[in-house]
């Protein structure tokens, strides 16, 4: 099924009316985003950009034309390994995509990998996570974790942790994405203020009851519960923290797509990302991460032609025929992050664009499926954000990724020196 | 039932292969007191305790995290942010549907008034909580209805005071606490903690009014009223459900959504198929898993269950599903369409998958991982040789290891192409289905066979695959992975489901009466 985009977007409230800006903010107070994207099992090779005369002398990946337009707002790093997924419970997809974002060595665990072996959660806190403590307070949503067909429900279709019990799993119906941010704000003023009032009532009666079994329970029992309460308390502050601009509160519900479909991917990826878009734009949120299929990934991609396993297909030797599928692959996702890099440079935001002020990474859980490698990782930057120079590749000489996590975190505005498993050296590359 | 518990007494006496039961010490690190309700229980729950049919929860709050296929492990289960946002307009939204559609379901007072508000939070929080509320509970719930009537009246109250309910941790969670006994280091759970993890256990729902009741009279304390309860709880329909559930997940039924099949390789596939899957696997289950259901049972019933959408496994049928008797061909479980589709690729069956899966799931045997840096790649399309042949190549150095296991169980499900659909011939040449369990730990299942059909009837007889079986019961009825201290609950468990010829209503009973069921572990 294709989905007319006019009536996609007239769906979601953005017709004819333009993107609610945020006047409130000036050039100086306008929040930073981030947002990390993930595709499963590896890139072909023609996914690298081919290295020029000078850094800024590169020439696209053919795979990866798409991009093209966008090319003053990217920085591909290069030479970098996921060293924290070379060792540890589990296989190395399991380790390479619970190590991405967290920077440490997989858990030991009862969750199947792709070849029988058993891992747990990542071991630590992922850096959107930790960059919601930086830049994401006062949002509606904490974060967004955005699926488009994730399937697995364990380490191999999660990328966000909160913490090390903490993991945030993507939910891919477009639809759960929209009641998240807009249910309430679809409201009428006058209603709103009363729903407002009457959650407060509520939310007060709710605390009441945790007090009352937390006085009945142990001090190590009553961790929990702690933790179940400041979530309340959370939820109570976003509750009442609603947008400014009126607009932000006229969403309509995104039409029934069947997200658990193959074919439905190209529609189910536009919803999500305009409704992150919508988020962004009006600070309903300013984290976010966007996984496509999960680092099992036993799918087929008929809307591209691929009727074959992806999975399988990434494990083909570079001298096979069919590997060129992985590439009509790669193409794909480029055009998902280059409609995501469209939409944000569409969007004014006091003087500049919402791109000026969100950084995205974009990287997969393994480099070469074949020989699941973990050294040569892909990964691209875009966004101005953390202020960097863009435009450009660097290529550093073979470190764990841990330094990269370490810069998205200083970029943005974070204080720490380090991330993920002090085993790891983690100081920031200096981009 | 006396007259059961008294033959039971005079069986134990004349039995002397156990002259003294073994008591276990608890099992140690189960430290998740607080069990979170699964999207499934909660919706459930919402039905039986407000007569809510929508199932809310199922669509509208965030996944579980799956081990080995099961949604209730407790330590994985956090209210996180996307969580506690869903369940509190779950609850907003049900409250308000319970008070405008059938209030006469959660309240009886005529008079509409505040007086309403003690006789309510009394009456409707004990089918809540699962237990008469606390004092402290009581007041502070009355108080809150008093406040909310004086500024909006008795509806709005009562929607706000059932709101609150229904977002309280009481009611979220089911709290395994355990009471300190001197220095003992595991916990009895206290009769009402011990009939919530019952009824989600055998019903997957809250306890019914005769549990509660029973709970707090004392009757669970002793392993004679606990056995009562749960053989009058076997016997319900809810049981059914509750077990057809855990079967659902044992044989990762959720993954059927999910399941697309090439339309180049198989035309006759549609998506209505993946629901069409699942039903039929789940009367499977209702017939092979039932109340009087075994082990054996599971392996070798010879029946299908087959709707419009399957004719391509029955021809002929149409409309709604129908039971339809098989022969040998298509016996037991490990024939099912759509277990064998869901074990399979897009295009082509997958004797890897497949033999993967017995091992994991079925014999509890998990393979080591592939060497590092082995380039893995399975055989591509070749219309020229069969799947057996195109795959021998694993017998290669660096995958002979632990393909020389998984391939050759593999191999025995040949007759069923990628949909599971029955083959006698591929490329032309006549299907070899003959495998081989190779180095399983039970010798007894170790050996050659032929086809699904004598893999099944191994299967069935192996003590290996009832321990697994049953370890798989504990760990869905305990919300969690069992540890090394559970190795002696456990056994008793297994020992059990082996003793009553592999019956599931046995195995469930064995579980109910562990030690590991009925204290919590010594943790401090």
């Amino acid at each position: 099924m294709k989905l007319d985009r006019r009536c996609l977007l007239k769906a979601l409230g953005l017709g004819a009316v333009a993107l609610p800006s945020l006047e409130a903010f000036g050039q100086t107070a306008a929040p930073r985003r981030f947002v990390a994207f993930y595709h499963p099992n590896g890139v072909h090779p023609d996914w690298h950009p081919v290295a020029g005369a000078d850094p800024f002398a590169f020439s696209f990946g053919p795979s990866q034309l798409a991009l093209a337009p966008y090319r003053q707002h990217l920085l591909y790093v290069q030479g970098l390994e996921l060293t924290c997924a070379l060792a540890g419970a589990g296989e190395q997809h399991q380790r390479g995509l619970s190590g991405l974002l967290t920077g440490s060595t997989i858990q030991a665990g009862s969750f199947t990998g792709n070849d029988g072996t058993t891992a747990g959660w990542a071991s630590s806190i992922s850096v959107d996570q930790e960059l919601v403590k930086v830049v994401g307070q006062g949002a509606r949503a904490a974060s967004l974790q955005l699926g488009v067909k994730v399937g697995e429900r364990d380490v191999s279709g999660c990328l966000s942790y909160s913490g090390a019990a903490g993991p945030l799993l993507p939910q891919s119906d477009p639809k759960q994405t929209f009641a998240r941010l807009f249910d309430a704000t679809t409201m009428p003023v006058d209603e709103l203020e009363k729903l407002r009032r009457r959650r407060a009532s509520v939310l007060d009666g709710i605390r009441g009851q945790f007090t009352r079994l937390s006085d009945s329970v142990s001090v190590a029992d009553r961790r929990q519960l702690e933790a179940h309460l400041e979530q309340v308390r959370d939820l109570e502050k976003r509750l009442t923290a609603l947008p400014p601009s009126e607009a932000c509160r006229t969403g309509t519900a995104p039409p029934a797509v069947a997200w658990q479909t193959e074919n439905a991917m190209p529609d189910v990826s536009r919803l999500q990302l305009d409704l992150l878009v919508v988020a962004l734009k009006c600070d309903l949120t300013r984290v976010a991460t966007v996984m496509y299929s999960d680092a099992k990934n036993h799918i087929a991609l008929p809307f591209l032609g691929i009727a074959g396993d992806v999975h399988n297909i990434s494990h083909l030797s570079d001298s096979s025929p069919d590997r060129a599928e992985l590439a009509t692959r790669d193409r794909w996702q480029a055009e998902q992050v280059a409609y995501l890099l469209g939409k944000l440079q569409g969007a004014a935001e006091g003087a500049g664009t919402l791109l000026d002020n969100t950084l995205l990474l974009w990287s997969s859980e393994v480099s070469r499926g074949n020989v699941h490698a973990h050294d040569e990782m892909p990964f691209l930057l875009a966004g101005h954000a953390a202020g960097w120079q863009m435009g450009r590749t660097l290529r550093v000489t073979r470190r764990a990724h841990n330094g990269l996590l370490t810069s998205i975190l200083q970029g943005l505005g974070g204080a720490n020196s380090a991330f993920g498993d002090s085993q790891f050296a983690s100081s920031p590359l200096g981009l | 039932m006396l007259r059961g518990a008294a033959l039971l007494v005079l069986l134990a006496a004349c039995r002397p292969a156990e002259p003294t039961p073994v008591v276990c010490a608890a099992a140690a690190a189960d430290a998740a007191p607080f069990r979170l309700l699964t999207r499934a229980e909660l919706d459930r729950t919402l039905r039986d305790l407000l007569g809510d049919e929508t199932r809310p929860a199922l669509a509208g709050l965030p996944a579980e995290p799956l081990v080995f296929g099961f949604d209730n492990d407790a330590r994985l289960r956090v209210a996180n942010a996307a969580w506690v946002s869903a369940s509190f307009e779950l609850a907003e939204a049900a409250a308000a549907r319970v008070v405008r559609e059938r209030p006469e379901r959660i309240i009886d007072c005529p008079s509409r008034g505040a007086d309403c508000a003690e006789k309510f939070v009394a009456s409707f929080g004990r089918r809540a909580y699962r237990r008469t509320l606390t004092l402290a509970e009581h007041e502070a719930l009355t108080t809150f209805f008093e406040s909310v009537h004086l500024s909006g009246g008795y509806l709005e109250a009562l929607e706000q005071t059932v709101t609150v309910m229904l977002q309280s941790p009481q009611f979220l969670y089911r709290p395994e606490l355990g009471v300190r006994a001197g220095f003992a280091a595991s916990r009895p759970l206290p009769g009402p903690e011990l009939a919530s993890k019952l009824s989600y256990f055998l019903w997957g729902t809250m306890p019914d009014a005769a549990l509660i009741s029973a709970a707090e009279n004392g009757e669970l304390d002793d392993s004679g009223g606990l056995e009562r309860q749960a053989r009058r709880m076997l016997e319900a329909p809810q049981a059914r459900e509750s077990a057809a559930d855990f079967f659902a997940q044992l044989f990762t039924l959720e993954g059927l959504s999910r399941v697309e099949k090439s339309t180049a390789a198989y035309p006759s596939w549609s998506p209505p198929l993946q629901s069409s899957w699942r039903r039929s696997m789940e009367l499977y289950f209702g017939e092979a898993a039932g109340r009087a259901g075994t082990l054996r049972g599971l392996f070798t019933t010879p029946a299908l269950y087959v709707d419009a959408a399957m004719s391509m496994y029955s021809p002929g049928s149409s409309g709604d599903f129908v039971r339809v008797s098989m022969n040998s061909q298509r016996a037991g479980v490990l024939a099912q369409p759509g277990l064998l589709a869901r074990l399979a690729s897009s295009d082509q069956s997958s004797p890897v998958r497949r033999g993967v899966f017995v091992f994991d799931r079925l014999m509890c045997q998990p393979l080591p991982p592939p060497p590092a840096g082995l380039a893995i790649t399975p055989p591509v399309l070749d219309p020229g040789a069969t799947t057996r042949e195109r795959f021998t190549l694993h017998g290669k150095a660096g995958c002979a290891a632990c393909h020389r296991k998984i391939d050759p169980v593999g191999f025995g499900f040949e007759n069923f192409d990628g949909m599971g659909v029955w083959r006698d011939t591929e490329a032309n040449r006549p299907i070899d289905a003959s495998g081989n369990v190779v180095d399983a730990r039970d010798p007894g299942l170790s050996g050659p066979f032929d086809g699904v059909g004598e893999l099944s009837a191994k299967l069935a007889q192996s003590r290996q695959v009832h321990d697994c079986v049953a370890a798989h019961w504990y760990r869905y009825a305990l919300g969690r992975v069992e540890v090394e201290s559970d190795a002696c609950a456990l056994g008793q468990v297994q020992r059990r489901f082996v003793d009553s010829g592999g019956s599931f209503e046995a195995v469930q009973l064995a579980v109910v009466l562990s030690d590991a069921f009925r204290s919590r572990g010594g943790a401090p």
